[in-house]
């Protein structure tokens, strides 16, 4: 399967810190929320943020690498969300298979919805929605990295990865 | 083609994904994404346009370091045409500087030795300032050496320069040019004064001006310049200036002005050229104040007691 030229590998290798931030920044909160720390100090600590930031270093990534077009943007987006709502998705399965509770299973979080609910409502709204909003950002900021700051010799699109 | 395939699919997809789960929506969390998505893509494009202002500058940097470096380049070459050592023999004695407004001047002053013994010397003002004039100040120099060497008269050397000034620039700039052609068995100075500022001459404590005979060179296609001759005698000294030295202070609306010049330079005609050049250019920055407006130029010749002529 081949995405603006480039095969899926290609993709996910290019993904591949933003994918360990976004784990960083799940573990981060719900460690901090295990460790007790006050709920105003871990509701800084955002995946949804983490998953923004990463989707914008990826269009950042596709610009200055020359790695591809606005397809490759929509499917850093896809690829990134994706792997954002997994694992907000995974913290809340583990909270409800062992009848615990976490910050990812919270009521202000699950709007009263059942675990399954929960879960359902991410794998749905958290994947399109997010998908949306983030493939939008994404492609505002390479249609404005293109104009305000072009990478020289950028003519070709899909240059594969050394 | 492509691109479009996958927006439309996406977009067909997320409308039936959200059609299927419309029960479970949670309105909030579409205020947290966007606020989420809409302060990244704000804070994307702030350090864009950082990114982009920190690029133009080092941009520009760069090209004024490289200018910088070419002008530097250009004034040591331009400090070449220049005379190093000035002669002392044929009966004068010479004494000579250009201050550049610009870095590079658009003013010249040259001693030439000729070949039969006697001495030519010249001092040039090309319209304009900058590397333009500085240009044509180079072209001017070797032409003029060349005449120069191949024993052509004052007469001559201002109508070739004129024809080529003329040809070259189409009649756009011109030069304002004096020649001087010093006999020294005879003890008489042939000259051309092409427009430019008549030299101060200090002869037995009194000031004369060597007149204009003509246009500067480059106006008009064709024209003869008539050469005036003068006998000078021992310490007889002659100031030969560009406008620069004269207008100082003009755009403060009190230029320097010739008679001061003249007063000055009477004051120390006894003194060594060196301290005499000395005391007229501190004279003139003084009075300027500021920057040189334009380019100074000053070219100081004595008659001195060698009365000799090369074979």
């Amino acid at each position: 399967m081949r995405i603006d030229g480039h095969r899926l590998r290609d993709h996910l290798r290019l993904l591949s810190p933003l994918f360990g931030l976004i784990v960083a920044v799940w573990a981060l909160r719900l460690i901090m929320d295990l460790a007790g720390t006050p709920a105003m100090i871990v509701r800084l600590v955002s995946v949804g943020v983490a998953g923004a930031v990463s989707v914008l270093a990826a269009a950042f990534l596709i610009h200055f690498k020359r790695f591809g077009s606005y397809a490759s943007v929509l499917a850093a987006a896809c690829l990134l969300i994706c792997w954002e709502q997994l694992l907000i998705v995974l913290a809340i399965a583990f909270a409800a298979l062992t009848h615990t509770a976490n910050v990812y299973s919270a009521t202000e979080y699950a709007h009263g919805l059942s675990p399954a609910g929960h879960i359902a409502s991410h794998l749905i709204f958290g994947v399109t929605i997010g998908w949306v909003f983030a493939a939008a950002m994404g492609c505002v900021v390479l249609w404005m990295l293109r104009h305000l700051v072009p990478v020289k010799g950028a003519g070709r699109i899909g240059t594969p990865l050394p | 083609m492509r691109d479009k395939f996958y927006i439309v699919s996406f977009l067909l997809g997320v409308g039936l994904l959200l059609y299927a789960g419309r029960s479970l929506f949670q309105e909030s969390a579409i205020v947290t994404w966007g606020l989420t998505f809409a302060g990244t893509t704000a804070a994307g494009v702030l350090g864009m346009a950082l990114y982009r202002v920190q690029l133009e500058l080092r941009a520009s940097r760069q090209e004024l370091a490289m200018r910088h470096a070419e002008l530097n380049f250009a004034l040591e070459v331009q400090r070449a045409l220049f005379p190093r050592q000035l002669p002392t023999d044929h009966g004068l004695e010479f004494s000579g500087v250009c201050v550049p407004a610009r870095g590079i001047s658009g003013d010249y002053y040259d001693v030439v030795p000729l070949s039969n013994g006697r001495v030519a010397f010249a001092v040039a003002d090309i319209s304009g300032k900058g590397i333009s004039a500085a240009i044509l100040m180079s072209n001017l120099h070797a032409v003029l050496r060349t005449l120069a060497a191949a024993g052509c008269t004052p007469a001559e050397v201002g109508a070739r320069l004129n024809q080529h000034l003329h040809q070259v620039t189409e009649g756009l700039r011109f030069a304002t040019f004096f020649y001087g052609e010093w006999n020294p068995a005879a003890r008489c100075l042939s000259y051309v004064n092409a427009g430019h500022n008549a030299p101060i001459l200090v002869t037995s404590g009194r000031v004369q001006r060597l007149e204009v005979c003509g246009p500067p060179l480059g106006l008009f296609p064709d024209f003869e310049l008539g050469v005036r001759e003068c006998r000078l005698e021992q310490g007889d000294l002659l100031a030969l200036f560009s406008d620069g030295v004269t207008e100082a202070g003009i755009e403060r609306g009190r230029e320097f002005g010739e008679a001061q010049l003249e007063k000055l330079v009477a004051s120390h005609a006894g003194k060594p050229l060196a301290q005499i050049q000395q005391q007229v250019m501190t004279a003139v920055t003084r009075w300027a104040g500021q920057e040189a407006e334009d380019d100074l130029t000053l070219l100081l010749v004595r008659v001195t007691d060698e009365n000799k002529e090369t074979p």
